[in-house]
C-alpha cells in the first residue's frame, strides 16, 4: 500500500509540473466549461424565459440552474475521455517503457491519471459553479453539499471513463485515439439528460439516455441544485451511485483485459 | 553466478493468425563488469530478446534472470536491478533534467531526499550539471542521449540493457556515449547492448552475439570470433552483373579457396592467408566472361563473422 502511494505520488508529481509549465493549456481548459455555460446556458435560458411552453418542461426551475448540472459532468467526461493523452505519447515516445521497466505498480499509472483528472476537474467545476452562482444561480441544497456531491459523482463517472481512456491509451495511435474519443464525446451528451430532463426524452433515446453514465453523474447533482421535488433533478444518490459504481467495475475489467493483453 | 542469464528464450507473436517466433531457442550470459553486444541485423530478434529483459514483453518459453532473480516470477525484483534504455531518446518535454532524474529515481522506489542527491551524482557523471534546470527539450542529441542514460542509471542496476545507444546520433555524441559506457563497465556494470552498428560492437563489446532469426549464431570475444575465420579475405566486385553459381563454383575450385559467398556486387573468398591466390582468382573471372571492377585482399572483420554465422551478408539481413 505504502509503495502503491509512493508510486502514484511519483507519477502525479509529473502531472502536476505539466499543469504547472503548461499555462495556456491550463487557461484554456479553465475557460472551456465557461463557454458551455455562458453560451449554451445563455441561450437557452433567454430562449426558455420568452417560451412559456419550453419553460414548462422545468417547472419553475431557471434553465440556467437546471443546465448547470450539466456543464459540471461533461466538464469531468471530457477530462476523463481525455485523460489517456499523455499516455499516448508516452507509449509513442517511449517514455512509457521506462516507466513499465521500472518497478512502480501499473495501477498508479491508472491511479495516477485519475487523481490528476479529478484534481483538474474541481477546479473547473467549481469555477464553475461560481460563476453559475454570479450568473443567478442558487443552490437548493447546502452548498457544502453541492461542493461534496459534485466531486463524489464527478469521481464515480471520472473513474471508468478514465480506466477506459487509459486502455485505449494503450491500444491505440494517437490519431485513432482522438478519432474514437471525438465519435464518443458529443453523442454522450446530447444522449443524456445534460439539455433536457430524462422524462422528456423522447421513445428510445430515452433507453440510451438512461444508460449513460452521463445521467447518473448529472441527476443527482442537479437535485442539489434544483431541489429534489423539481424537474429532472434525481434524488435516488444512493442508486445513482451505485449504478455509477458498476460501470466503474466493467471499465476496469475491460481495462485490464486490453492492458493485459497489450503488454503479453 | 552471471548478472544475466537467458536461457533457451523463445518469443512467439501471433500476427493475425500466424505464429512469427522472433527469438527461437536463445541462450546468453553476462558477467558484472563485462559488456556483451548483441549484433544482428534489424529483425533479428535483438530487441524482442531486449525487451524481454527487461520485463516489457513475457516470454513464450525459457528463462530470464537477473542477479537470480527471474523476471517473469518477480518482474518488480528484477526491474529493481536492471536500468533499461530503449532505443528512441524517450523524454518529458515538460521536464528540465534535474527533474527527468528524481523521477526516475521515484519510480525505482528512492525516496524523495535519496532520488535528489542520486540526481546531482547521476548530473555528474553524464556531464550535464550545467544544464540541471534546462528544459530536456532544449538540449542537445548527445545530451539527451547522456540524459537518458542517466534516467537508466539512477538506482544504480546491477545490468544496463541498451538498445540501439547510439542511433542517429552524431560522430562527437557517439564517441561521448561509448566513453561513458567505458566508464560504467569499469564501475562493474553488466552491460548488454543491442546494436547493427559493427564498429559499435567491435568497441565496446567484452563478447559479441551474432543473432540471426532469433537465435544465437555465434558467441565470444570479438578477436576471438575473427581469428576462428582462419583465413584472410578476398572480395571481388563485378563491373556489371552478379556472379552466377558457375562462376562461384569455379572461384571456390581455385585451390587455397575455403569459402565462398555473394556479396551485394560480387563475391568473397576467405583464402589461407595467400595474398598471390589473388592472380588465379581474377584468371577464372575473365575465364567465366566477367569483368572485375575492383578486388582487395584484407584481414577479416566481424562482418566476416557475421557472414559465416548466418550465411548471408549483414546488409542483405538488415534489409530482408
Amino acid at each position: 500500500m505504502t509503495t502503491l502511494v509512493a508510486d502514484t505520488w511519483a507519477l502525479l508529481w509529473r502531472w502536476f509540473i505539466h499543469l504547472k509549465r503548461d499555462r495556456m493549456s491550463l487557461s484554456i481548459g479553465l475557460m472551456q466549461p465557461l463557454f458551455w455555460l455562458f453560451l449554451f446556458g445563455g441561450i437557452f435560458r433567454g430562449f426558455a424565459s420568452q417560451n412559456a411552453g419550453f419553460q414548462q418542461s422545468f417547472g419553475n426551475v431557471d434553465y440556467l440552474t437546471f443546465y448547470t448540472s450539466g456543464v459540471l459532468a461533461f466538464t469531468t467526461l471530457t477530462n476523463a475521455v481525455l485523460g489517456g493523452i499523455p499516455l499516448v505519447f508516452d507509449r509513442e515516445t517511449g517514455f512509457l517503457d521506462k516507466i513499465l521497466a521500472a518497478p512502480v505498480s501499473r495501477f498508479s499509472i491508472v491511479a495516477s491519471r485519475f487523481i490528476y483528472v479529478i484534481f483538474y476537474s474541481l477546479l473547473q467545476t467549481y469555477l464553475v459553479l461560481g460563476c453559475a452562482w454570479l450568473m443567478g444561480v442558487r443552490f437548493a441544497a447546502n452548498p457544502l453539499y453541492v461542493v461534496v456531491g459534485v466531486a463524489v459523482y464527478g469521481a464515480l463517472l471520472a473513474a471508468g471513463v478514465t480506466a477506459l481512456s487509459l486502455a485505449l491509451a494503450f491500444l491505440a495511435p494517437h490519431h485513432v485515439f482522438f478519432t474514437i474519443t471525438g465519435f464518443f464525446l458529443t453523442p454522450l451528451l446530447f444522449l443524456s439528460s445534460a439539455f433536457v430532463p430524462l422524462d422528456k426524452i423522447p421513445g428510445a433515446w430515452r433507453a440510451v439516455a438512461l444508460a449513460n453514465p452521463l445521467t447518473h453523474a448529472i441527476d443527482p447533482v442537479r437535485a442539489l441544485l434544483c431541489g429534489s421535488a423539481s424537474v429532472g433533478g434525481d434524488p435516488n444518490y444512493l442508486l445513482h451511485a451505485l449504478v455509477l459504481a458498476a460501470f466503474d467495475l466493467v471499465c476496469f475489467a475491460l481495462a485490464v483485459r486490453v492492458v493485459r493483453k497489450r503488454l503479453d | 553466478m552471471n548478472t544475466l542469464e537467458v536461457r533457451d528464450l523463445v518469443k512467439v507473436y501471433d500476427r493475425g493468425g500466424d505464429a512469427v517466433r522472433a527469438v527461437d531457442g536463445l541462450s546468453l550470459d553476462v558477467a558484472a563488469g563485462e559488456t556483451l553486444g548483441l549484433l544482428g541485423p534489424n529483425g533479428a530478434g535483438k530487441t524482442t530478446t531486449i525487451r524481454t529483459i527487461a520485463t516489457l514483453v513475457r516470454p513464450t518459453s525459457g528463462k530470464v534472470t537477473i542477479e537470480g532473480v527471474d523476471v517473469v516470477q518477480d518482474p518488480d525484483g528484477a526491474r529493481q536491478r536492471l536500468g533499461y534504455v530503449p532505443q528512441e531518446i524517450a523524454l518529458d518535454r515538460m521536464l528540465n533534467v534535474r527533474e527527468h532524474l528524481e523521477l526516475a529515481g521515484r519510480l525505482h522506489r528512492l525516496s524523495g531526499h535519496e532520488a535528489r542527491t542520486r540526481a546531482a551524482e547521476v548530473l555528474a557523471l553524464v556531464k550535464l550539471e550545467d544544464k540541471a534546470k534546462v528544459s530536456a527539450k532544449k538540449l542537445s542529441g548527445g545530451m539527451k542521449k547522456r540524459l537518458d542514460l542517466g534516467m537508466g542509471l539512477i538506482h544504480r542496476p546491477k545490468l544496463l540493457v541498451l538498445d540501439e545507444p547510439t542511433v542517429g546520433l552524431d560522430v562527437e555524441a557517439r564517441l561521448s556515449v561509448w566513453d561513458f559506457l567505458q566508464s560504467l563497465k569499469a564501475r562493474g556494470t553488466a552491460i548488454l547492448i543491442a546494436t547493427h552498428s559493427m564498429e559499435e560492437a567491435t568497441r565496446l563489446s567484452d563478447r559479441v552475439a551474432v543473432i540471426d532469426r532469433g537465435k544465437v549464431a555465434r558467441i565470444g570475444k570479438p578477436a576471438e570470433l575473427i581469428s576462428g575465420l582462419e583465413g584472410d579475405v578476398l572480395e571481388v566486385s563485378l563491373a556489371s552483373g552478379l556472379p552466377d553459381e558457375d562462376l562461384l563454383a569455379a572461384a571456390k575450385g581455385v585451390a587455397g579457396i575455403r569459402h565462398v559467398s555473394r556479396t551485394r556486387d560480387g563475391f568473397e573468398v576467405s583464402t589461407d592467408k595467400d595474398p598471390s591466390i589473388m592472380a588465379a582468382l581474377l584468371q577464372v573471372v575473365a575465364s567465366k566472361g566477367k569483368a572485375v571492377a575492383s578486388a582487395s585482399y584484407r584481414k577479416p572483420t566481424l562482418e566476416d563473422v557475421f557472414r559465416r554465422a548466418v550465411g548471408h551478408a549483414f546488409s542483405e539481413g538488415e534489409t530482408s
